[in-house]
Parts: C-alpha cells; structure tokens; sequence
C-alpha cells in the first residue's frame, strides 16, 4: 500500500463528500477493500512504464453523423 | 428416441432436424430436469418454460411443414440474469434491480440464437453485479456446484457452471470481466469461451464494468462452443466496443490441430506451486499440446492490479447513486466492494488506465515467439459454499478477491480465451480447468488447441454422478 495511505482517515475525509453513510456495521468491511485497493494502487505505481507518457488504454473516437453527411 | 440430456448440442439439433426427437420432447425433458434438480443446484432464477414451449411448438409445426431448421434446432439454452429476457426485469443478481421494467426485447446474443432455432429456458442465478467469484447470492441464495451441492458453482456466472455443467442446459450464456466465465467452467467441469474483448456485441445486457465487460458461451464440447460462438458474431451498433469485425467462423478449422504452433506455459504469476490440482491440469495439457518453454507474461501482477482498480472505480462510479439511497439492498459481500471503489483517488484510476495498455503491449510482445500460452484457470477446485479463505502460497487470503488471480491478468487486456475441464487432473475429485490463451482476434486458434486435447482424451466435460 502507499506509504502514505491511511484507510481510516481516507474513508472519513471522502465518504460524506460523496454523499455516501457508511455504517459502523459496513466499515471493517469497506476498511478491508480500501487497504485492498492501496495494495493494488502499489503495484501499477510500480510498474515499468516509461516516464513521460500518457498513453492510456481507450481513445476516444469522434463520431460522425449518420446518413449523407456522414 | 430418448434424449441423453448430457448429450452434446449439434447432437440434439441433429436429432431434431432428423425427426428422431422434437423440439417439444427435448424442451419437456430439460423443464422436468429443472423442476426436478434445480431445487438443489439452485442455477435457475427464472424457466420461462411457456414461451419455451411455445418457441419449441412453433420449431416443430416448421418441421413438419418441411421448412428449413437452424444449426441449433430445438436446442435448450438459458442465461445469466443480466442478459434482458422479454418480459422480465433484468435482475443482475440484485434486489434492487427487481423493480425495473420487464425488458422489451432479448438481448442481442439472445436473439441470434434464437434466430438459429435454439429454445431459451429462462434466467441462471450469478452473484449480483457480478462482482463475484463465489456463486453465492445473498438474495437468491448460493449456486451449488453439479458435482458436490456443499461445494460453489462459482462466480459470478455460476448458474451457467452449474446448469451447463449439471445437464440442465446444454448451452449457456454468461458474462466475463475479471474470469466470471472461466471461474465457473473450472469449478463445473465444462468448456468456457471468453472471447476478444469487443468481440460480440452486449447490447441488452447490464453492465458492470464497460472497460472489461466480455459475453460469451458455455458448453459441454468444443464444437458446440465454437458452434454458438459462430452464431453470435457480428457488429451490433447499439455496443459502442463492438468492433466494426467481419465474422470469423472457427467451426470450419476446428479440427485444423495444433502442429507448426509455438505453445508455451505461463510462469511467474501464474506458477501452481502448492497447487498440486492445477499443476496436474496445466501439465497434462502442456504434454499434450507439445508446449516447448515456460515463459513469463512481464507485467501479469501490474496488469492484474490495473483490472482490479478499474472494476473496483468503474462499478462503484456506475452504482454510485443505487450506493447513496440503497446500499442496505445490496448483497453485503460486494457492497463493501463498491463502497470502497466509490472513494478511490481519480489517479489510481487513470494511473491504472496506463499500466493496462503498456502491459498488453508486453503481451504482444510475447505473441510475437508464441502462439498459444497455457495458464491454470483457478488456484484450486471448487471450495466449501460459505468458505471465505483460502491458502494460497503459504499465505492466508480472502477468497472472494483472491480467487481471479490467474483469469484477471488475461481478460485484463482482452485476450481470448477457452477454458477447458481437466479430470484427469482430479481422478475421482471435483473438477479444474485450464485457460488456452491467444493473441487477440484468435480464438480459432484456442478452440482448435482445445479441440486436439478433447480428441486425445484430456479435456472432457465430466457427467456428475451425483445427479
């Protein structure tokens, strides 16, 4: 996980921003899928991608218009 | 004649054409099978057993007449519950979903199935927004596996597992995005196709994570496999990944073999050790399919960890609102799931984005020397229902997101893939399966592999001894 990622006070500073109640009865499990999260946010932080590049993976196609003035 | 309900597809609809069976038998026989096991298979939500025998009636008055019958004549298939059914509320394997109006028209799968003579039997149970590996649903209960009731079917398109794999279906349609197709194929014992991703068109169906989203079939054999997946090709407009593709019939080279093909298995991230069943079922099927090296796919963990970011941000941003003013309706174990995603920094996300195409980039690489690469499609066989760990390299680990690490790394970048039942592997034990993987746009190559190992005895898809 990030070095500087902190579960709890992630998921208290952004829920109610989001409009989201998270119950005490919901929290161990959101906890777990946060940390969960973080592991995996390390691992592509991680990964050999040259530097300076912003390739992602979808492109946006304009569309045309249909029919004749296509 | 009677019909063995194990039978293959292309069998049934020879019978049909031939006038050996009809329609109507074959659809009675799989409605009595479903009224009389799925009350422990739980893999039905839905038999909409008059318009099927009303679809069947119609097959067989177009028989008599001497009319032209299609290639899946009178052939039974059903669903999972996230395709749109006419007339039913597309349930997605939620509560809330429930309440929406019933679909006014198939999906496009469906109806291309249809349109070759195929008898839709209803809606398969599947964890609910599909985010699941397990086949439990809180809502409908648990899918059980056809080879052991206390073990799972599998997620999240388990009802496909558990009707195809249990002679309910012969066919089934279900949904891929992290390994729901091939997760059930290993677990039931039968074939799973997940094709390229934008190969067939998911219109009508309920996303759950448009970036990885992929339809696809379940059979008992390859051919009915490569059979359904010939008849579902084709660009549909209303899919905007659907890819402007002409259709690429595989059944035609079925049985082209394997020889001249580079076949490699997958290292690295997908080592079995300590697995001793999926080691047993990668090895028989790398001896059988000639596999000359072992190789490493660089980046199968970061690009494994891409996919779970972009489902996890993806899903929860689409069910954001339903999060807001629904969350107790939903399935406690993928609620927390969504919950999290929903709160996921946008640069994971984007970072998550990059990594996926700088890893399919490596993949490509890796298809320059090799044609077919072979993986283990789960770490184990089926678990306990209600199992929540499991031991993996010495470690400990929450099944439930845990249980896609080999089938992740491949759909992640949309590689096609057949997923093929290994029993030799388990002589006696629950069934495993294999992924035969290709380079995109090449699942003639996939199913001609899984054709050469059905041949030679190594694959085959198991009949329980249970039902």
């Amino acid at each position: 996980m990030p070095v500087d990622f902190d579960p709890e006070a992630y998921l208290d500073a952004h829920a109610a921003l989001l409009g989201l109640t998270i119950t005490e009865g919901q929290r161990p499990g959101v906890l777990q899928f946060l940390k969960l999260a973080a592991d995996m946010a390390a691992l592509i932080d991680g990964a050999a991608v040259p530097d300076d590049t912003l390739d992602l993976d979808g492109t946006f196609e304009p569309m045309a218009p249909r029919g004749d003035r296509a | 004649m009677s019909i063995d309900p194990f039978a293959p597809a292309h069998a049934i609809a020879a019978a049909v054409r031939d006038g050996r069976t009809t329609a109507v038998a074959v659809t009675r026989l799989f409605l009595d099978r479903i009224a009389g096991i799925d009350a422990t298979l739980n893999a039905y939500t839905d038999v909409t057993a008059e318009r099927a025998l009303a679809i069947a009636q119609a097959i067989d008055d177009r028989h008599a007449r001497g009319e032209y019958l299609g290639p899946l004549a009178g052939v039974p298939f059903a669903v999972k519950n996230l395709f749109d059914l006419e007339d039913l509320p597309t349930r997605a394997g939620s509560l809330i979903n429930r309440e929406r109006a019933p679909a006014a028209r198939d999906a496009v799968l469906v109806e291309r199935l249809l349109a070759a003579d195929a008898v839709i039997l209803g809606g398969l149970n599947m964890g609910e927004y599909a985010y699941d590996f397990t086949g439990e649903n809180f809502h409908d209960g648990p899918c059980r596996n056809p080879h052991d009731p206390e073990h799972m079917a599998g997620g999240s398109s388990s009802g496909c597992g558990a009707a195809t794999g249990g002679g309910l279906a012969p066919i089934s349609l279900g949904s891929d995005t992290n390994g729901s197709i091939r997760v059930p194929s290993s677990l039931c014992g039968i074939f799973g196709l997940k094709p390229t991703y934008g190969r067939l068109p998911r219109s009508r169906s309920f996303p759950f994570c448009d970036s990885l989203d992929h339809l696809g079939p379940f059979a008992r054999c390859t051919a009915d496999l490569a059979l359904a997946y010939d008849l579902m090709q084709g660009h549909d407009p209303e899919d905007h990944a659907c890819v402007q593709r002409p259709v690429e019939s595989v059944s035609p080279t079925l049985g082209a073999g394997v020889g001249g093909l580079q076949v490699a298995v997958l290292g690295g991230h997908f080592a079995t050790d300590g697995m001793p069943e999926a080691t047993r079922a990668v090895d028989l099927v790398a001896k059988a399919l000639g596999a000359r090296a072992t190789v490493e796919l660089e980046g199968a963990a970061e690009g494994r960890a891409a996919a779970f970011i972009i489902t996890n941000t993806e899903s929860a941003a689409f069910h954001l609102g339903r999060l807001r003013a629904r969350a107790a309706d939903f399935d406690p174990e993928t609620r927390d799931r969504f919950l999290a995603g929903a709160l996921l920094p946008a640069a994971w996300s984007v970072r998550a984005h990059q990594v996926r195409r700088w890893y399919a980039g490596r993949a490509a690489a890796l298809f320059e020397e090799f044609d077919l690469l072979i993986a283990p499609s789960t770490p184990m066989s089926a678990p306990r229902i209600g199992q929540k760990a499991m031991e993996l390299r010495g470690k400990t680990v929450a099944l439930r997101p845990m249980f896609g690490l080999f089938t992740q790394p491949i759909s992640a970048i949309g590689l096609p893939v057949c997923a093929v039942p290994v029993p030799a592997a388990v002589p006696g034990g629950l069934p495993i399966g294999v992924q035969l993987i290709a380079a995109p746009w090449r699942e003639d190559l996939v199913l001609r592999a899984a054709a050469v190992l059905e041949a030679a005895g190594v694959v085959a898809a198991p009949v329980p001894s249970t039902l």
